[in-house]
């Protein structure tokens, strides 16, 4: 593979762009599509007896008391996130308590300026890094050795995993955000950014 | 509402049905093949953005060093649902747009339109499919919102853009001003549950906040991502400590 810092540029921004917003919203729709057949098949392929008119009562419960966070979340990470890992962290999910830290350590490590396509590209990578470590962790640790771990892990233990995760990750979050936030420049010069974000239209 | 009733067997072949193991499978191979694409596309232009090669593989292994402390916490959550869900559907969810105390929660409510619990006497075959797809929906909720958000913002704020130099330094400086908020509201939702929980997030802060200084003053870089991890599970310790003693 060719290294270097003076590597010629093989391809364009707009390339990345193309690519990322023809293939992201491709491959979130397949996410989607896999989605609604899991539930049509568990719901009407198993011979259950689910009738449509409890299917949509359910959906319907469900769309209404925990909907608001499908609209809220999207609008809330859309300008932190940009329009490339947007289709990478709603593919993913638990993008406060993972996705997002990793992409600001990683923009920390190597300093990258908000807003920025660098930040762009780092916060992409390290979403991949992210999303390698998620699938091998729930691969491995759920899915392969799942029931023997559970046989094997005290109760007490995941209950307080459950209890405080959220606090745990959202504080280590504090100093990284800080010093990614409030810090003299680093490695950046003066770019053109084809900054990511809008604010909220209203 | 009348639940028929069903034996044990049943419910566990339907959480294990194949078909629903090979919609896991389609879960994790579309989220590969994302990334997958994605990467390639990064590394292309990686020199366009001011990128070398090498910052682009370092940029994924301090991502993924830096979700490892997270990841094992999502995972020994997603083991804590096996019991109740099966391995399929467990890994169906929580790869895909899925948060445990969501998706329980999705499940709950899906239950409870057929009058029953989870994990209850009356948690038969039909109650687990309908949770299922309850939980189901929660994700096509997430996707399509964000398939529709995101170019709608996108075209917002190029518009937005063109008409003026100064909407564009605004948009530009958005991430800036959002993602403080953001995580001042995610934390501030935390911290309200309980008093505990103010003192793991002040803990995992001030242990974060050694870590990182530490790096920074000494130049010890691997600290950097690791902090990460050092911070979360020291921190739940002291959960762990403070929740035993009072």
């Amino acid at each position: 593979m060719a290294h270097g810092t003076s590597a010629p540029a093989r391809g364009s921004i707009a390339e990345f762009d193309r690519t990322t917003s023809i293939w992201g919203p491709i491959t979130l729709g397949l996410g989607l599509v896999v989605t609604i057949a899991a539930a049509l098949f568990m719901a009407f392929g198993t011979g259950l007896g689910v009738t449509a008119g409890e299917f949509w009562t359910a959906v319907g419960a469900v769309a209404l008391l925990l909907g608001v966070g499908a609209i809220v979340e999207p609008i809330m990470y859309y300008p932190i996130l940009g329009k490339s890992a947007m289709y990478q962290a709603f593919m993913i999910g638990n993008i406060g308590n993972k996705l997002l830290p990793a992409s600001i350590v990683a923009q920390n490590k190597l300093g990258a300026r908000p807003g920025t396509k660098r930040a762009e590209f780092i916060s992409g990578s390290a979403i991949i890094g992210a999303v390698i470590v998620h699938i091998a962790s729930l691969v491995l640790l759920v899915g392969l050795l799942g029931t023997w771990l559970l046989s094997l892990i005290p109760a007490e233990l995941i209950q307080t995993v459950q209890t405080f995760i959220l606090p745990a990750v959202f504080g280590a979050m504090v100093p990284q955000l800080l010093s990614f936030l409030i810090k003299p420049k680093t490695k950046q010069t003066d770019e053109a950014p084809e900054p990511v974000g809008v604010a909220e239209s209203n | 509402m009348a639940v028929v009733h069903l034996a044990a067997g049943e419910l566990h072949d339907v959480a294990f049905h194949p078909v629903l193991w090979g919609l896991a499978v389609a879960v994790f191979a579309v989220i590969i093949l994302q990334s997958t694409i994605y990467l390639r596309a990064i590394r292309r232009s990686a020199e366009a953005a001011e990128l070398t090669q090498q910052e682009v593989s370092q940029a994924v292994k301090t991502g993924a060093i830096a979700a490892i402390g997270p990841s094992l916490a999502v995972a020994l959550v997603a083991l804590s649902l096996l019991p109740l869900f099966g391995t399929p559907a467990v890994l169906a969810r929580i790869g895909l747009v899925g948060s445990a105390p969501y998706d329980v929660a999705a499940a709950g409510i899906g239950a409870s339109t057929v009058g029953a619990s989870l994990g209850g006497d009356d948690y038969t075959a039909k109650v687990f499919a309908i949770s299922f797809a309850s939980m189901c929906v929660l994700g096509v909720l997430w996707m399509t919102a964000a398939l529709i958000i995101t170019p709608l913002f996108n075209t917002t704020s190029t518009a937005l853009r063109k008409t003026s130099p100064k909407v564009g330094k605004v948009l530009s400086i958005a991430p800036l001003v959002v993602l403080p908020l953001a995580f001042a509201f995610l934390i501030f939702g935390e911290v309200s549950k309980s008093p505990v929980n103010g003192i793991v997030l002040v803990a995992s802060a001030i242990i974060g906040g050694a870590c990182l200084l530490i790096a920074t003053k000494w130049g010890i870089h691997w600290l950097r991502e690791w902090g990460l991890g050092i911070a979360i599970f020291g921190s739940l310790l002291i959960g762990a400590g403070v929740a035993a003693a009072a």
